[in-house]
């Protein structure tokens, strides 16, 4: 081998360990073949905490609400999602339903007894801890 | 596995559909420079500029983005076959490394954020006009989005572009072309230094991309396409001749790649203006040339107008200031003291937080010391710097929300414009070189 050829070969792998190092990519491709694209989701987002996009991710896929409108609050204060899942916002009182994310409760206090406008309005379709998925009554 | 085989699907298809439509022959000669003035990674660059302006454009016509993507796609394909002797020509042992680098570079990154999905708080606002064009709604809906219609649409077409046209159909592929865009505007600004020396241009690569890659700004904010350009305005602005200077295509070339700034991000208006009048200023043209080229730099801002307003139906500023607090204010001593005080700590508070700056100043006053003649290039970027400064302290001032513009804005805006005084760095070691203190 050329004096050039292992310069510009033992250049290489020097690079290749500073750049892998730096962006930690042997680490980010195992994760990537370990974890789907919605467990990484879920890990960013959280499922029920911080911007909740797991619990929005059950409840599109399972009640099929893409393109529809939705009231959307997330007592956490955390920016809401509904872009990533074609969902349009209206906070409108009789929007047909509505995501309440982080409900922050005090002792027995139920969601009925919530500051959300209307909410005795609507009945609970989904729940897990404090999210919830609710739909107008008829 | 899928998501791995479309994160290195999507950097071959930067690397064909980015080789068209110019070479380094094709555009030297448009340019009308010398043969080897520009290299490939030149050509990659205007290539984008192309792409951009194209996509700016093909925003208003409401045409498929899988149609028009496989139209490029075919395109590129043919122009990468037809030069494919051409390029492999070009790739010889240095340029091989450089090669590998770059593409180590981008596939890192790559991975770095598809494993790092989360958008940050502005991303969720750009991501609602990348949302319009993904499901096809017209850019007639821009105006109805929710946050900050007002702003421009360029980034979030481009990023439901390459989102609806990967493999994979995910968001994050989406924001890849933001950063494939830095790294080879890092690539091509170190082009500015005058060395054969291949690792020392790699090392400067490396170091650069230490000192400004930040991964938050690749979620979803727009400052990295503002970085970028300037970078490429920068690097063909060092290729002019300031004294005698008659080189329009490249002067135009210039002109529209500042143009894209005004289709980034509000604030691009300004540095387009800023940029491109101190360039028509310093450089040694009649004074009817100086005015002509600053009617079409106007008439190009004119279009934007009558584009954003007329067809999308929306044209404002962000920030609505009342002129009358703003004269209270300066009247105020302790008010302007105690804004100056506040704007230069938080500035400085930036130049730390994206050292980029730092390096900016440091070289600027090493040249000072070490180089007895300031040429006119040195003039012009200083001016820049002093405007683009003055820009700065002006607009925080007169911000409603003073204290939160502070803290969550005056960073990002003074990390996008870093990159444009680059040149004062690649000027420091080229006087170090000449005058033989560094041997590169």
């Amino acid at each position: 081998m050329k004096p050039t050829n292992i310069k510009i070969t033992l250049l290489m792998i020097s690079f290749t360990f500073i750049i892998m190092k730096f962006f930690n990519t042997p680490y980010n491709i195992y994760s990537l073949l370990l974890s789907k694209y919605e467990t990484r989701m879920i890990q960013q987002y959280g499922y029920c905490q911080n911007e909740s996009w797991g619990f929005y991710n059950d409840v599109v896929n399972k009640f099929n609400i893409n393109n529809d409108e939705v009231r959307i609050y997330n007592d956490e204060g955390f920016v809401t999602l509904e872009n990533l899942f074609n969902l349009r916002i209206n906070n409108n009182i009789t929007t047909r339903y509505m995501l309440i994310l982080n409900y922050q409760n005090v002792n027995d206090e139920s969601i009925y007894d919530s500051k959300f406008s209307s909410v005795k309005n609507y009945k609970i379709i989904h729940r897990l801890n404090n999210c919830y998925f609710m739909e107008l009554n008829d | 596995m899928i998501e791995i085989i479309g994160i290195l699907l999507q950097l071959i298809i930067f690397l064909i559909i980015f080789s068209f439509p110019f070479t380094p022959e094709l555009l030297n000669n448009s340019l009308g420079l010398k043969k080897n003035t520009l290299n490939y990674i030149d050509t990659h660059a205007v290539n984008i500029i192309f792409f951009i302006l194209l996509a700016t454009f093909f925003s208003f016509t409401n045409l498929d983005l899988k149609t028009l993507f496989k139209f490029h796609i075919i395109i590129g394909l043919i122009f990468f076959i037809i030069n494919f002797k051409k390029l492999t020509s070009y790739i010889n042992r240095s340029k091989l490394l450089h090669i590998f680098v770059f593409c180590l570079l981008i596939i890192s990154i790559f991975f770095s954020i598809s494993l790092n999905l989360k958008l940050e708080w502005d991303g969720h606002h750009w991501i609602e006009k990348a949302v319009v064009f993904f499901n096809e709604l017209g850019f007639e809906e821009l105006k109805n989005v929710r946050v900050h219609a007002i702003y421009p649409h360029t980034g979030s077409y481009i990023w439901a572009y390459f989102w609806k046209n990967s493999l994979i159909e995910l968001e994050y592929v989406g924001r890849y072309f933001q950063v494939y865009f830095y790294v080879l505007s890092i690539f091509l600004c170190v082009n500015l230094l005058k060395t054969k020396n291949d690792v020392l241009k790699i090392l400067l690569v490396l170091f650069l991309i230490l000192i400004t890659y930040e991964p938050y700004l690749l979620a979803g904010y727009q400052e990295y396409l503002i970085f970028s350009s300037l970078l490429v305005a920068s690097r063909f602005i060092a290729l002019l001749n300031f004294t005698n200077q008659n080189n329009y295509k490249l002067i135009f070339l210039i002109i529209f790649t500042l143009y894209t700034l005004c289709w980034f991000k509000d604030e691009g208006i300004v540095y387009y203006l800023i940029f491109s009048i101190l360039l028509f200023v310093f450089l040694n043209l009649s004074i009817q040339k100086k005015i002509l080229l600053f009617i079409f730099l106007l008439s190009l801002l004119i279009l934007q107008y009558c584009l954003q307003k007329y067809l999308i139906g929306i044209y404002d500023f962000p920030q609505g200031t009342s002129i009358d607090k703003v004269i209270k204010d300066i009247m105020n001593i302790e008010i302007l003291l105690t804004k100056t005080y506040k704007i230069i700590l938080h500035t400085l508070i930036a130049f730390i937080k994206y050292p980029l700056w730092l390096i900016v100043f440091l070289s600027y006053l090493f040249f000072i010391l070490i180089s007895r003649k300031k040429n006119e290039i040195f003039s012009y970027y200083t001016c820049c710097l002093i405007l683009n400064m003055g820009f700065i302290f002006t607009i925080f001032f007169t911000f409603n929300t003073f204290d939160l513009m502070l803290r969550v804005s005056l960073d990002r805006l003074l990390f996008q414009t870093s990159s444009f005084y680059i040149v004062f760095l690649f000027m420091f070691l080229n006087e170090m070189k000449r005058i033989k203190k560094i041997n590169f």
